[in-house]
């Protein structure tokens, strides 16, 4: 007799994602991913000035603002055919680059790791052999005994007083954790001191953006950053020291903690190297381009099919017409009028909610396509390229994190047992590392630049009469992002987001063909159907993010049934 | 270190969500405020709040609330009542609630010692950058309920004579294309 799960919380910001699956004898046979929250930006930017689609297409999201509106911006760049200079190009990327590197710890410590560690274990940890554990796997000057005798009491003391507070929301005891109180206290530790290096990332957002969540520099044609070396306001050399400063303190972190701790945990869940693959069709995107034009870029993009590495081929820049006619969004399965596939230039948004019908239309997030397929997107999608073709940074951090785990777990990795729900999680850290060194390259070619006398930032956008339609790429933490302009005599006509976690999260499309969520779900252990941990390891592992809005705080804390029924 | 933070929190894209960030914007508009307060508007930043709260002595929010009351009522409520229930499971960067961002500041021994939070209930968070009316009927009160709790803390905002058009930019659809 086969039990029928759903896990649904209406939390105060996110609220999106219902996912319900169908247990039978221990193991998911059946599983539906729904978004509960329509977005409606396309309507909103519908009549507005293309200029100032940014600044409303990066509140669609309140996590990754910035994601959004550089993709708004290279989308009316596209249109108009405007490149942007070289500065322009290096500011961006140093703002994605911060902001993937503090997303990505975020995700890891701070959403995922307590599906892995248990907290309440920590609290049996000798912390001497914690210490004398943490200082064999890294030099990390925060490992000594004094760190963890500290964690430890600071997590004694919240339990003293008859409260988790922050921890208390986690399956503790749970069958299917398996780490020693020792490397769960040591990951508590690092939970604690990654709040500090995840917000010197975005501190260096901040210094290039004026503010984030929610940049305040940018502008369709470059940036909004006054270069002058001498001058105390604009973007001088004490501002690029500080964020180099700030870009290497964090590098320093997750190359000491954040990559010890992904091989040290993964090494003892090798079992979940064989869950959670689901649909092995990848996808990326070209990001960071090394000059004004966009023709050469720091990190590849391409496809992949039926997860057989031989038949990747590249997406070759922003204007790859293979990328721009082969996309297509299906509504068979979701909550708008019609059942059609449509190019996202053609698309309508016309909402049309009915309940939840599982043989019927169940989600407000639409089905993406990819010459008709579903893709996975994100960090595994990009390792994946990078590594076929031949990335180094790619390669040398995906060999030294899988030759690690391998010597741990005590069996013979290769780069397929990345197919997984823990896959996708080294393979994001592995695409933290790389950026990492990303940050300090694209920095040093910033000052450079601007050491031969160059600072220009912004080239001013002209509109021509007529209709003119452009796309903007981004390989954002959690995979390909692309926004979609049609511009009438100046003025926004049709706008699309098709952003990553609608590839990953969509549901089944007109074949009834499942998402990359649903599919990745089939065959996973579930040991209590009332816990169901592993079903959150896995969907955890794609970094969910179908936000973009509701938030509404609920003083009971209870569910809101608002922000279901739209 | 800020004595005092007044920090919006809401989606200006969708309706009466907006109705923190909008109130925010009044406040500034018909009040001069002293050096040591600043008024933020934060958007919906789950985790990203962290770093927004920790410098402050004392932080007023401003947001929409599912209760008590219909909607445009106001309500006040302080940090033992915001993270007095139990938290939800964390599924995406979304999750972590203002309770869980308090709690978090909490378990760090920093962050604001006073937190309150000025709530109006909202009638539509539809897609969309407009109030509804009864919500924008509600400003008013909900700004002098602001001010009154400024008052409590020691803190008199003097009116801004004349006052100054309110900056809902959102709200707004650029008149060369109207």
């Amino acid at each position: 007799m086969s039990k029928r799960i759903s896990v649904d919380p209406v939390t105060r910001i996110e609220g999106h994602l219902r996912i319900d699956v169908e247990v039978d004898q221990g193991k998911v046979v059946n599983s539906w991913s729904s978004g509960q929250m329509w977005r409606g930006i396309e309507i909103i930017l519908q009549g507005r000035d293309p200029r100032e689609a940014w600044l409303f297409a990066q509140r669609i999201c309140g996590v990754c603002t910035s994601v959004h509106a550089i993709a708004s911006v290279r989308a009316v760049e596209n249109a108009i055919g405007l490149d942007i200079p070289t500065n322009a190009q290096l500011i961006r990327n140093l703002i994605l680059i911060a902001h993937s590197l503090h997303d990505h710890i975020v995700h890891f410590y701070h959403l995922t790791a307590l599906d892995w560690v248990d907290v309440v274990s920590a609290l049996d940890a000798d912390p001497k052999k914690t210490a004398a554990l943490a200082e064999s796997l890294s030099e990390w000057p925060g490992n000594s005994l004094n760190d963890m005798v500290a964690a430890k009491k600071k997590l004694a003391g919240f339990v003293g007083q008859g409260r988790l507070g922050i921890f208390e929301n986690g399956y503790w005891g749970h069958a299917a954790m398996k780490l020693p109180p020792e490397v769960n206290l040591l990951a508590v530790a690092h939970y604690l001191q990654a709040l500090d290096y995840q917000r010197r990332a975005n501190q260096a957002v901040a210094i290039l953006a004026g503010k984030t969540p929610n940049l305040q520099n940018l502008a369709v044609g470059g940036v909004a950053n006054a270069i002058d070396l001498d001058q105390a306001t604009a973007l001088n050399m004490e501002k690029l020291n500080r964020i180099r400063m700030l870009l290497a303190e964090v590098g320093q972190f997750i190359k000491q903690v954040y990559i010890p701790d992904v091989i040290a945990i993964g090494s003892m869940y090798p079992e979940w190297l064989s869950y959670g693959a689901g649909v092995t069709n990848y996808m990326s995107v070209p990001d960071l381009p090394m000059n004004s034009k966009a023709t050469d870029f720091e990190i590849p993009g391409g496809t992949i099919f039926d997860g057989d590495l031989s038949t990747m081929t590249p997406i070759h820049g922003w204007n790859d017409p293979r990328f721009r006619d082969n996309v297509e969004e299906c509504i068979a399965r979701s909550w708008y009028d019609g059942d059609w596939s449509r190019h996202p230039y053609e698309e309508e948004t016309v909402p049309n909610y009915t309940e939840f019908e599982e043989d019927g239309k169940y989600s407000w997030v639409k089905s993406p396509r990819f010459q008709g397929k579903p893709m996975q997107v994100g960090p595994l999608a990009q390792v994946l390229m990078g590594y076929t073709q031949g990335h180094e940074p790619t390669k040398r951090w995906s060999d030294h994190i899988l030759t690690q785990v391998s010597s741990l777990a005590g069996v013979e990795l290769g780069l397929d047992v990345l197919h997984s729900t823990l896959g996708r999680n080294v393979a994001r850290a592995i695409r933290c590392a790389v950026l990492s060194e990303s940050a300090e390259q694209h920095w040093q070619m910033l000052v450079d630049n601007i050491a031969k006398g160059d600072t220009a930032v912004c080239n001013p956008p002209v509109f021509p009469t007529g209709e003119v339609r452009g796309f903007g790429l981004h390989e954002a933490p959690r995979g390909t992002l692309s926004h979609w302009v049609v511009i009438e005599n100046g003025v926004i006509k049709n706008y699309q987001a098709v952003v990553p976690s609608t590839w990953n999260a969509g549901p089944r499309d007109d074949k009834n063909v499942p998402g990359p969520y649903e599919a990745s779900l089939i065959d996973n252990p579930v040991a209590d159907a009332d816990r169901p941990l592993e079903v959150l390891r896995t969907i955890h592992s794609f970094d969910p993010c179908l936000a973009c809005a509701i938030h509404t705080h609920d003083p009971d804390g209870t569910a809101r049934g608002s922000a279901k029924a739209r | 270190m800020k004595a005092i933070r007044i920090l919006a929190l809401g989606n200006v894209l969708i309706g009466d969500d907006a109705v923190g960030p909008y109130l925010l914007a009044a406040l500034h508009a018909h009040y001069h405020f002293p050096a040591d307060v600043d008024l933020v508007d934060a958007g919906t930043p789950g985790f990203d709040l962290l770093p927004m709260i920790e410098d402050v002595h004392t932080l007023l929010l401003l947001d929409s609330v599912t209760g008590p009351g219909p909607p445009g009522s106001i309500s006040v409520s302080n940090r033992d009542e915001i993270i007095g229930s139990s938290l939800p499971h964390r599924r995406g960067p979304h999750d972590p609630s203002l309770r869980a961002v308090l709690l978090e500041a909490q378990m760090r021994g920093i962050g604001p010692q006073r937190v309150y939070l000025i709530g109006v209930v909202p009638e539509s968070t539809h897609a969309g950058t407009q109030l509804t009316p009864v919500v924008r009927a509600a400003v008013p009160a909900a700004e002098a309920v602001v001010v009154q709790q400024l008052k409590n803390l020691g803190i008199n905002p003097q009116p801004k004579t004349p006052p100054e058009q309110v900056c809902a930019w959102w709200e707004e659809i650029n008149p060369q294309n109207a």
